[in-house]
């Protein structure tokens, strides 16, 4: 997918599970060809930061939503969320945070980092649907033509 | 002028002079408080003054031709003779006390001067005899020897270390406990000088005495003294000058208190409380990493536990949404209940975060408006409301002051229970208002519905503990632990009334000010 033009979702997710049932949700509206799947936090800062094995993408064409997992190994959720809400080239992108719970604390924490948005696992379509309409981004990412 | 005429003249003048001095003398006599007397040799009285008459009680005319011996008291009647011998051979008796007797009979004591009497060729005729009244001398002796008595007395039993010294430092009057204190044993040490009694004594303290005995009053409220035994001693000890009757300083008064239990006693005190403020520092800390631990279980219960889960929940519903037609019937209704158990599971672990949750969020009192609190509770559960027939009554909700989040969630439990209970009656009824009883708003939740069996109204409040089963109502048995933990936490009481069949009560107060 790298080689694949512009990407339009990064999933950042660790759990298999989570995102198989993540990935279908998606791809039930038609948007599972244009996203990129990392595992750790570590390389979602390499995605959003244009390094390491993505030292090819350019900041002109960000990803237009990220997923981001709350629980992450290496780098946690929380921390790419505040690293890249800290850069000027990337504060814009729209984060939607994925979490397993609506536990207060993650949801005040994450909201002061500003996240755009809060989706509570697993990502059904409906309410993956709400985050993004939440975000004004409805059209702009449900309506894709599929690809044939 | 003729000589004799001039002796004449000179006689007349020296006898004019005499008849002056006799006159004055006489003045004298007459005036004095003391008695003055006059006898001859043989004891018989031949002069009495006006004093003489106040001492003794006789007059003039009653005294005068009388023997002396009148005076004497029988036991005494041989202290006349005596005198009298000693005037016959010219010598004098001064200031002699002794006791004579009055005209009433009384006793009165004197002090008595006697003096022998010559006439103009140096014969002793007889004697004068002046005698003071020292009845008020005696008895003011007597009131000061008292007053010395209780002074000794006093000092000497007193319980604390006391000591008088003159200027000397020799001791006056000293303390029992002094002796005590400072190991002396039972020796007598008035008069001795304090330096002889401690030759050990250090200079600093020669000073203290010096100073002290030219008028400075010099204190300690704790001074430690090294012990022959190398034990520590503390001391409080006080050094001040005492005056003489003119002013002028007597010398010192030391005055010493063992305190060395007191100061044990006190610094154990102190150190106890340093250790307990460690103590509840260190208990303080504990409780907040166990808080910590607690929070980072419940955190990881939270978000761990769920991941199983919902592999489980999802995987199942994948299953049904894309392959259900292809599925038995039966198979299509076990992974139904898996489903179902995930999702009980799932609830069961919110419920029990929202019950952790609670014991760790702190309470933030405010005044809390009931009415909206209760209105924003209804509009909650207006999901669980959908589709039925419910006449909520609203009576009167006094604000109180408690934790409006936490309170909120107290009036959603119990509606939320109000509307569960009672969805087997067309219309359910609920009440919602609050009664003042004894100073205090007692609020209720009132339902028509399937009530209870108040045999095990204790169990209500329990965590995971339900009266009904799963298949009647559903539920995780937290909600009214919830309510519980929430009221205590306020200082509030909870309580239920109920009737299997006939609906159920809650009633609950808020502890603290009630604003009414």
């Amino acid at each position: 997918m790298k080689e694949s033009g512009e990407v339009e979702i990064l999933l950042v997710e660790d759990n298999m599970d989570d995102m198989e049932m993540t990935l279908r949700s998606l791809r039930k509206a038609n948007l599972a060809n244009r996203i990129q799947v990392v595992r750790d936090g570590a390389e979602a800062l390499e995605f959003i930061f244009c390094r390491g094995a993505f030292a090819g993408r350019k900041f002109e064409n960000p990803p237009k939503l990220i997923l981001l997992d709350l629980n992450l190994p290496k780098v946690g959720g929380k921390e790419v969320l505040k690293l890249m809400k800290g850069d000027a080239r990337t504060k814009t992108i729209p984060v939607v945070m994925l979490t397993s719970s609506k536990e207060e604390k993650d949801l005040v924490e994450s909201y002061d980092l500003g996240v755009n948005s809060y989706v509570v696992k697993p990502v059904n379509f409906e309410s993956f649907a709400a985050a993004v309409q939440e975000l004004g981004m409805y059209w702009l990412l449900l309506n894709q033509p599929s690809k044939s | 002028m003729s000589r004799h005429r001039h002796n004449e003249k000179v006689n007349d003048a020296l006898s004019e002079r005499a008849k002056t001095a006799s006159i004055q003398l006489s003045a004298i006599v007459e005036s004095s408080d003391d008695a003055i007397i006059s006898k001859n040799l043989n004891g018989i009285i031949s002069s009495w003054n006006h004093g003489a008459e106040n001492v003794f009680g006789y007059a003039e005319q009653e005294a005068i031709g009388r023997p002396m011996q009148m005076l004497i008291p029988p036991e005494r009647a041989d202290e006349e003779p005596e005198i009298l011998a000693r005037i016959s051979r010219g010598e004098r008796v001064d200031h002699f006390e002794t006791v004579r007797i009055r005209k009433d009979g009384k006793p009165v004591e004197v002090s008595v001067t006697i003096s022998p009497l010559r006439d103009s060729s140096g014969k002793i005729i007889g004697a004068s005899k002046i005698a003071r009244d020292i009845t008020e001398r005696r008895r003011m002796e007597g009131v000061l020897r008292e007053r010395e008595e209780q002074l000794r007395l006093y000092a000497e039993y007193s319980p604390a270390a006391i000591a008088m010294f003159d200027r000397d430092m020799k001791y006056l009057v000293v303390s029992r406990r002094w002796m005590e204190v400072y190991h002396l044993g039972d020796q007598s040490i008035v008069g001795l000088s304090h330096y002889k009694v401690f030759p050990e004594i250090p200079q600093r303290w020669k000073d203290v005495h010096q100073r002290c005995l030219k008028g400075a009053i010099e204190k300690c409220d704790e001074e430690a003294f090294l012990r022959a035994d190398g034990i520590t001693d503390w001391i409080r000890w006080e050094v001040r000058p005492w005056r003489q009757g003119d002013g002028a300083i007597g010398g010192i008064i030391i005055f010493s208190e063992d305190i060395t239990e007191r100061k044990a006693a006190r610094d154990k005190i102190n150190q106890l409380n340093i250790q307990l403020e460690q103590r509840v520092v260190e208990r303080t800390a504990e409780l907040e990493a166990a808080n910590k631990e607690l929070e980072a279980f419940s955190y990881s219960v939270s978000h761990d536990l769920r991941a199983p889960l919902r592999a489980v929940n999802g995987f199942a519903e994948i299953v049904l949404e894309e392959y259900s037609h292809q599925l038995p019937e039966e198979c299509r209704r076990y992974l139904e209940r898996i489903r179902n158990g995930g999702q009980r599971m799932g609830d069961l672990i919110d419920d029990l975060l929202a019950f952790s949750r609670v014991n760790r969020k702190s309470v933030n009192r405010q005044i809390v408006d009931s009415i909206r609190l209760v209105q924003n509770a209804l509009e909650e559960l207006n999901p669980q409301r959908e589709g039925r027939e419910i006449e909520i009554k609203v009576g009167d909700l006094p604000p109180c002051h408690g934790d409006p989040a936490l309170l909120k969630q107290v009036w959603v439990n119990l509606l939320s229970n109000a509307i569960k209970y009672s969805r087997g009656r067309k219309p359910a009824v609920i009440e919602i208002g609050s009664n003042h009883i004894n100073c205090e708003n007692v609020y209720f939740v009132k339902d028509n519905g399937d009530g209870f069996d108040m045999q095990y109204a204790d169990k209500l409040f329990t965590v995971f503990q339900r009266l009904h089963n799963a298949d009647e109502f559903e539920g995780t048995g937290v909600g009214l632990a919830i309510v519980q933990r929430i009221v205590h936490r306020h200082g509030g009481r909870v309580w239920a009334q109920a009737e299997v069949g006939h609906g159920a009560a809650f009633y609950f107060t808020i502890g603290g000010q009630n604003k009414s």
